[in-house]
């Protein structure tokens, strides 16, 4: 007469085993559908898009999409005297003893925390190709809302090179704001040689300056606790799953052993 | 036996399934949104126009080309004597795209004092310094006209001049300056 050898312990090891695989699947189909609402399924890819309304961006005149011509600089400039700088067609222009100031604004439209970066680069072209310029007399600082200088002070402007290694981060509570104010001048009087050397160049080809403003947001914190909950669970159950049946695979074949 | 392999293979499977889950799961499940701003200027043309030309560090200054049927140099030298007489126009335009201004002085160099006049524009005859303002410090506008300025020279004939005739050897040097610059 056969007799199975049945074994309690193996029959919790394999029930266990087929419950956390079900679970994990379920999981994971759960949770990429919830929070990935933009989430397409085609035959074997995943598509994933920016979230837009994670942050909006804005400033006086518009409130930015993903690519945006800004107004930092202007086509003329004028003082008491009337206009000194005035651009011959419709181009913004840049000269010796012109300044300029541009404030945007990033408010967290999401429904949870945000952490984002902002950063910002300068470079000169000649003809769209950028060129390394020694001792450009265009200085620059920039403040944020909390009236701290991230860059220059008051009284001391930092030069353009300094803008390159700007980096600053934060994170933004749902629906706070934050604001950042650039300002730029080009010296009328630092360095005549290189400002005549640049607009007599200017005459021949095409010498263009150009700011870029970076801005990056990722949500780090869901006030959805139905989400928030699954964040939690999900590496819990990955991680905890294998560990438990490896442990319960050791000691069911430590029993064997001493049997 | 096969079925313990079996288990084993299942157990390693099922943790690799697990654990990857668990990071592809926050990895997909990540917002994030990036955006750029950017604005180009050009650089603002510098262009002086002198004598109808770009601006040049140096220019011919013929201030003492004339024509006189009476007096004629018998080398290359240019030669001036009593009853001649000459002009020579400044021209400077602004072409750039930002104010400026200019002024224009002259040197007079002449040891030999040789009885010039110098008259600038519709101003009065007086004699040769040892400078000459032709154009005061002058704000040029953007786009401004083109500003002509005319400074005359003679030797007025009456008088005796032979014995500067006679050694034939003073000379006269008028050095022209024009600076021009960008103005706030």
């Amino acid at each position: 007469m056969k007799t199975r050898n049945f074994s309690y312990g193996f029959l919790f090891f394999r029930a266990s085993s087929l419950f956390l695989l079900f679970s994990a699947v379920i999981s994971f189909v759960i949770y990429s559908i919830k929070i990935n609402p933009y989430t397409s399924i085609s035959t074997n890819t995943f598509n994933i898009t920016n979230d837009s309304n994670l942050v909006e961006i804005s400033d006086e005149s518009k409130v930015w999409s993903s690519e945006n011509d800004i107004e930092i600089f202007s086509t003329k400039y004028s003082n008491s005297n009337g206009n000194f700088v005035e651009s011959g067609n419709s181009d913004k222009v840049i000269a010796p003893g012109t300044s300029g100031s541009y404030t945007f604004n990033l408010k967290n439209s999401s429904d949870g925390t945000i952490e984002y970066s902002v950063k910002l680069n300068a470079m000169f072209l000649i003809n769209n190709q950028e060129v390394k310029l020694e001792n450009v007399p265009l200085k620059t600082r920039i403040k944020s809302s909390d009236e701290d200088y991230h860059l220059g002070s008051e009284v001391v402007w930092a030069s353009i090179d300094e803008l390159n290694e700007f980096l600053d981060s934060d994170k933004l509570n749902q629906n706070n704001h934050a604001y950042y104010t650039f300002d730029w001048k080009w010296d009328l009087e630092e360095n005549d040689s290189f400002d005549t050397a640049l607009g007599l160049l200017a005459n021949t080809q095409d010498v263009d300056f150009k700011i870029t403003i970076s801005t990056e947001a990722s949500l780090i914190n869901t006030n959805d606790k139905g989400s928030n909950i699954l964040v939690v669970a999900l590496p819990i159950v990955g991680i905890v799953a294998p560990s438990v049946m490896v442990v319960l695979f050791v000691i069911k074949n430590r029993k064997k052993l001493k049997a | 036996m096969k079925k313990g392999k079996f288990l084993k293979l299942f157990a390693i499977l099922f943790g690799c399934v697990a654990l990857s889950t668990s990071f592809v799961g926050t990895t997909f499940a990540k917002y994030a949104s990036s955006s750029t701003g950017s604005d180009t200027a050009r650089v603002a043309k510098w262009d002086i126009q002198l004598q109808g030309a770009n601006w040049s560090n140096t220019v011919n200054f013929n201030l003492f080309d004339y024509t006189d049927a009476n007096v004629q140099s018998l080398g290359s030298d240019k030669v001036i004597a009593p009853g001649t007489e000459g002009s020579f126009t400044f021209t400077v335009e602004n072409n750039s795209e930002v104010t400026a201004k200019y002024k224009i002085d002259l040197a007079i160099t002449n040891a030999g004092n040789i009885p010039l006049e110098f008259k600038v524009g519709d101003g009065e005859w007086a004699a040769a310094s040892t400078t000459l303002s032709v154009v005061p410090e002058t704000q040029l506008a953007i786009g401004s006209d083109a500003q002509e300025t005319t400074v005359q020279w003679r030797w007025v004939f009456e008088g005796d001049h032979t014995a500067l005739g006679t050694a034939g050897t003073a000379t006269i040097t008028v050095a022209a300056t024009i600076t021009a610059e960008q103005v706030n």
